[in-house]
């Protein structure tokens, strides 16, 4: 049994390691940085993820290039339910690991995206250089590569859970948490 | 643009440098500039808050053909007129203006929330403003 299961995960994670799609979701100055990285000097598409997407039904990466706030957050949110399993996200810049220069004495800013949607890699810096961003994903890839069929499972299922409790604290009372994605 | 022509129209008005300090009368002055001096560019309107609470409001105007800069300046409470039918471009600047001071612009039927998020309580630029909304405690 345990063969088979190793063989099934081998395969599955070498394909999906090297074919992560991007999702197109800049929302400040470390979308600049992000679109560096996708330019011929640094050439994401080394690693197979040149192809940025602009719908999120056909991406597997969330590269949050920028602040968030809290007009932005049910978006973010909404755009993350919207992307079908397997899916990972990555934090890029300090104010999605945690709030930057922001952290203190902020109105509008939230605190770090892992407040609403599980984080993979973080990623600090202001801005991070385009070679942080490819280290990123290569870090991402070594992490894609030793999940299993099953771990995924639970790992999902404990997102679900979590988000009943994310959707009544968000300022768009009206928002509906989608949960077409993440339901296996 | 011939001042002591402007001040004989419009009385109790004082002078600061490049800047005319209204009292009364925004809408008559802003009219009469643009017919008689051609102001027909307002290029933005600033605001800042005084110690006694009350907001300061700058138009800024432009006139195309005599290249000419003029900002009109007047104190403000709590609500005052819009300038949205004499001016297209003043209705994004006054809900700027709404959304981050409060200030009510009379006469902007398209006043709303343009950067904060609806149904926000509050106006952040304001001094007295205080960050304690329970729905956002998450975010702590």
């Amino acid at each position: 049994m345990n063969v088979i299961v190793t063989s099934i995960d081998y395969i599955l994670n070498w394909s999906r390691a090297n074919s992560l799609w991007p999702l197109t979701f800049a929302t400040s100055c470390c979308g600049i940085e992000m679109m560096q990285t996708v330019a011929s000097n640094n050439d994401i598409a080394r690693f197979g993820s040149e192809v940025f997407r602009g719908s999120p039904r056909q991406a597997d990466l969330l590269i949050c290039a920028g602040t968030i706030t809290h007009k932005m957050a049910p978006v973010l949110l909404r755009l993350y339910e919207q992307m079908p399993e397997p899916k990972y996200v990555i934090a890029m810049g300090a104010c999605t690991c945690g709030g930057g220069m922001f952290a203190e004495n902020s109105y509008s800013v939230v605190r770090g995206i892992d407040k609403i949607i599980p984080v993979d890699i973080y990623l600090p810096m202001c801005p991070p250089k385009p070679e942080a961003l490819l280290d990123a994903i290569r870090k991402l890839q070594k992490k894609i590569k030793k999940e299993s069929v099953l771990t995924r499972k639970d790992f999902v299922n404990k997102h679900t859970s979590n988000l009943k409790e994310y959707c009544g604290l968000l300022v768009d009372n009206d928002f509906n948490v989608t949960k077409i994605g993440v339901e296996l | 643009m011939n001042i002591t022509e402007f001040l004989k129209v419009f009385e109790d008005v004082a002078i600061f440098e490049d800047k005319i300090i209204l009292k009364r009368n925004l809408i008559e002055t802003v009219i009469y500039l643009r017919d008689n001096f051609g102001y027909n560019v307002l290029k933005e309107i600033t605001a800042v808050e005084n110690d006694d609470t009350s907001v300061e409001l700058n138009y800024h105007l432009y006139s195309s053909t005599d290249d000419e800069d003029l900002v009109l300046s007047i104190n403000v409470s709590n609500e005052t007129e819009s300038l949205s039918h004499i001016f297209d471009s003043a209705s994004a600047d006054e809900n700027e203006i709404y959304d981050m001071f409060g200030i009510h612009f009379i006469g902007n039927e398209d006043l709303k929330r343009l950067y904060m998020a609806e149904g926000w309580v509050g106006h952040p630029l304001r001094k007295e403003y205080q960050d304690d909304d329970e729905r956002l405690d998450w975010n702590d």
